[in-house]
């Protein structure tokens, strides 16, 4: 046995090395150490009325998580066949909304719902959607993906497409720290887009903001309308606007049949929005009542995106809305005038803030 | 933002400390207390959306619910000064919402439960509160808090009247019988002038270490609209208040609703 003493010592020796060429770092082309991770925290410049933004722990907002998330809410390689990306429906010129009355996917079929502006969504606790059924940011940007009539891929197609890419793992490491291109995966992707859009904030520079901080004055005509919004004057009908759509989002997140559908029992709702999620009945036809900074630019309007105008909204309300055993008492009938109406929609305009626009961090990378 | 910048992080850090159940230096030994709030209707689980019939027999039904407690209290007598009982601060601002609970029979039976934890331990023989915002903090806007804080969510506060929503009922009512619910029934209250002290609820309790302690609490919605030995409030004519002064009528309205509400609850457990 001696005499093969020395061969063994050489034979593991020479084991070793082998072992250590092949953990070397380089030798690894999937190895993403030698790239820096350094991640530098995202500052948010909030409107100075909005309330703090509540972050999870585990997604701080990093620039290097906000850049590569803003990557991947522009790029199509999110989709089966690489034609539409997450701001095809969200667009940014018209609120992160979708101009369609319902969103279209890849393969050309119509959803039930209009795409949603994505204004201020991080303050969105009550519930992502028209009918809440996701609860936040990284989980809803999950879905769309896997959705057939959306983006129609799958999230491991995605992930190797990711994988080979010459640009995403290394920014994948710089937001994350991952180690190696394996460690790509839909879960990171998803934080990484839901910190792009937790960044998708207005509301300094309305005019109505404006106003409110007195550097700017209403005319006449938008003066009437915020005192119906706000039911301030006895003078004037009270719009009944502000129950739902208060503060300094213009939006209370919770969910209302505002009587756009007829429906004598609570079956007999065509979309059930919130009851669907809930399972529970009087919820049925109940949908999420969003913000209304800048709602001059998302039309159109409702979950069904059935209105195309401000005036057609305000046209809705003031008739006092449809019947359902459900409909929400603050929809009544509210005797505006065709003057009053006109005054209200002025109003709404004063929302408008396009500013956001010229932040780069919002804009698509790839123009 | 009506308070200085400065006031924001001693209120907020006065709110979560009061409000925030698991913290603060207790010392002792402690236990839990659940207190559950029930919603009835003449002592019947309301569920909403399910028909009512009012005492005029008008049919209506109810679809939310809610109040905002302060000054949360359990009471223990004081030995050395039996005139000043001893008082131990369980909240300062909870919002008690029965939306999810009472949307179905099942929630309904169950209330809504706020656990107490880290309650010192021994003898209290009551609990009280009141009902509404303490001015303390009505004083805030929502976006002096979190959007989760109940004082951060804004569809709780009403900047006509620079306050927040003390209570809110709502519901619809079948004015003609016809068995369509065509009009809104609608009440929300608040101001400082509203809010209302000293709601007392009598029970001798022994708060022994690591035995939780349970109290329940019903509300009446009855009580609220029709309440006992006094005169109902007409659901039809009288059935929408946003406590607006500038309309004839509703302060006083919204004033009958927040007497009645503070009388609409019993302590049953």
């Amino acid at each position: 046995m001696t005499k093969y003493l020395p061969f063994l010592v050489l034979y593991i020796l020479f084991g070793l090395v082998a072992c250590s060429d092949d953990d070397t770092p380089t030798a690894d082309p999937n190895d993403l150490t030698t790239i820096a991770y350094t991640p530098e925290a995202y500052t948010v410049a909030l409107p100075a009325e909005f309330p703090p933004l509540e972050i999870p722990t585990d997604n701080p907002l990093t620039k290097e998580g906000v850049q590569l998330g803003r990557r991947l809410f522009y790029d199509p390689i999110l989709s089966a066949d690489s034609t539409m990306s997450c701001a095809s429906c969200h667009q940014l010129e018209v609120g992160f909304a979708d101009p369609l009355p319902t969103s279209v996917g890849i393969d050309g079929i119509a959803g039930t719902r209009s795409g949603m502006s994505l204004l201020n969504i991080a303050y969105s606790l009550n519930g992502l959607n028209w009918d809440g059924k996701i609860a936040s940011l990284e989980e809803q940007a999950l879905e769309p993906v896997t959705n057939e009539i959306e983006l129609h891929e799958s999230w491991p197609n995605v992930i190797e497409k990711l994988k080979r890419h010459t640009d995403y793992p290394s920014r994948f490491r710089k937001a994350f720290g991952i180690e190696n291109k394996s460690e790509i995966t839909k879960e990171l992707a998803a934080k990484a887009i839901a910190q792009f859009e937790r960044i998708i904030l207005t509301g300094a520079n309305s005019k109505y903001d404006r106003v409110l901080r007195g550097e700017a004055f209403f005319t006449d005509e938008e003066l009437n309308g915020f005192d119906m919004f706000f039911d301030i004057s006895p003078e004037l009908p009270d719009a009944e606007c502000g129950h739902c759509h208060n503060g300094a989002l213009l939006s209370t997140n919770e969910y209302f049949n505002n009587g756009i559908d007829n429906a004598p029992t609570l079956d007999d709702f065509i979309d059930k929005g919130r009851g669907e999620i809930t399972g529970i009945p009087f919820d049925n036809g109940r949908f999420r009542a969003t913000t209304l900074r800048n709602i001059e630019f998302t039309a159109p309007y409702m979950h069904d995106g059935r209105f195309q105008t401000l005036e057609e909204v305000v046209d809705h309300y003031n008739s006092g809305g449809k019947y359902a055993p459900n409909l929400d008492p603050l929809i009544l009938p509210l005797g505006m005038t065709d003057s009053q109406k006109q005054d209200l929609v002025a109003f709404l305009k004063t929302f408008s803030d396009t500013s956001y626009q010229e932040n780069p961090d919002l804009q698509n990378p790839f123009e | 933002m009506k308070k200085l910048l400065y006031l924001l992080p001693l209120s907020l850090f006065f709110l979560s400390s009061s409000c925030g159940d698991d913290e603060g230096p207790v010392t002792g030994t402690t236990t839990n207390l659940n207190i559950t709030f029930k919603a009835v209707y003449d002592g019947q689980p309301l569920v909403f959306g399910e028909s009512l019939t009012y005492t005029d027999g008008t049919a209506f039904n109810i679809s939310k619910l809610q109040f905002f407690m302060s000054n949360a209290n359990l009471i223990s007598p004081n030995e050395a000064d039996p005139n000043t009982p001893l008082e131990t601060e369980l909240s300062e601002v909870k919002l008690v919402d029965f939306s999810s609970a009472n949307a179905t029979a099942a929630g309904a039976t169950e209330g809504v439960t706020i656990t107490y934890t880290r309650i010192p331990t021994g003898e209290y023989n009551a609990f009280k509160f009141g009902l509404g915002v303490i001015p303390e903090y009505n004083d805030d806007v929502p976006a002096d808090y979190s959007s989760s804080h109940p004082l951060g969510a804004p569809s709780n506060y009403w900047e006509v009247w620079e306050s927040y929503i003390f209570v809110k009922l709502e519901g619809r009512t079948d004015t003609t019988g016809n068995g369509e619910f065509d009009q809104s029934l609608l009440y929300h209250t608040g101001t400082n002038a509203l809010f209302q002290e000293g709601l007392n609820f009598s029970k001798a309790m022994t708060l022994v270490e690591d035995n939780e302690a349970n109290m329940t609490i019903e509300l009446d919605v009855k009580e609220i609209l029709a309440p006992t030995g006094g005169t109902p409030i007409n659901i039809i004519n009288d059935g929408f208040s946003h406590t607006n002064p500038e309309i004839d009528g509703q302060v006083a309205l919204s004033t009958t609703v927040m007497q009645n509400f503070k009388n609409a609850f019993t302590l049953v457990d």
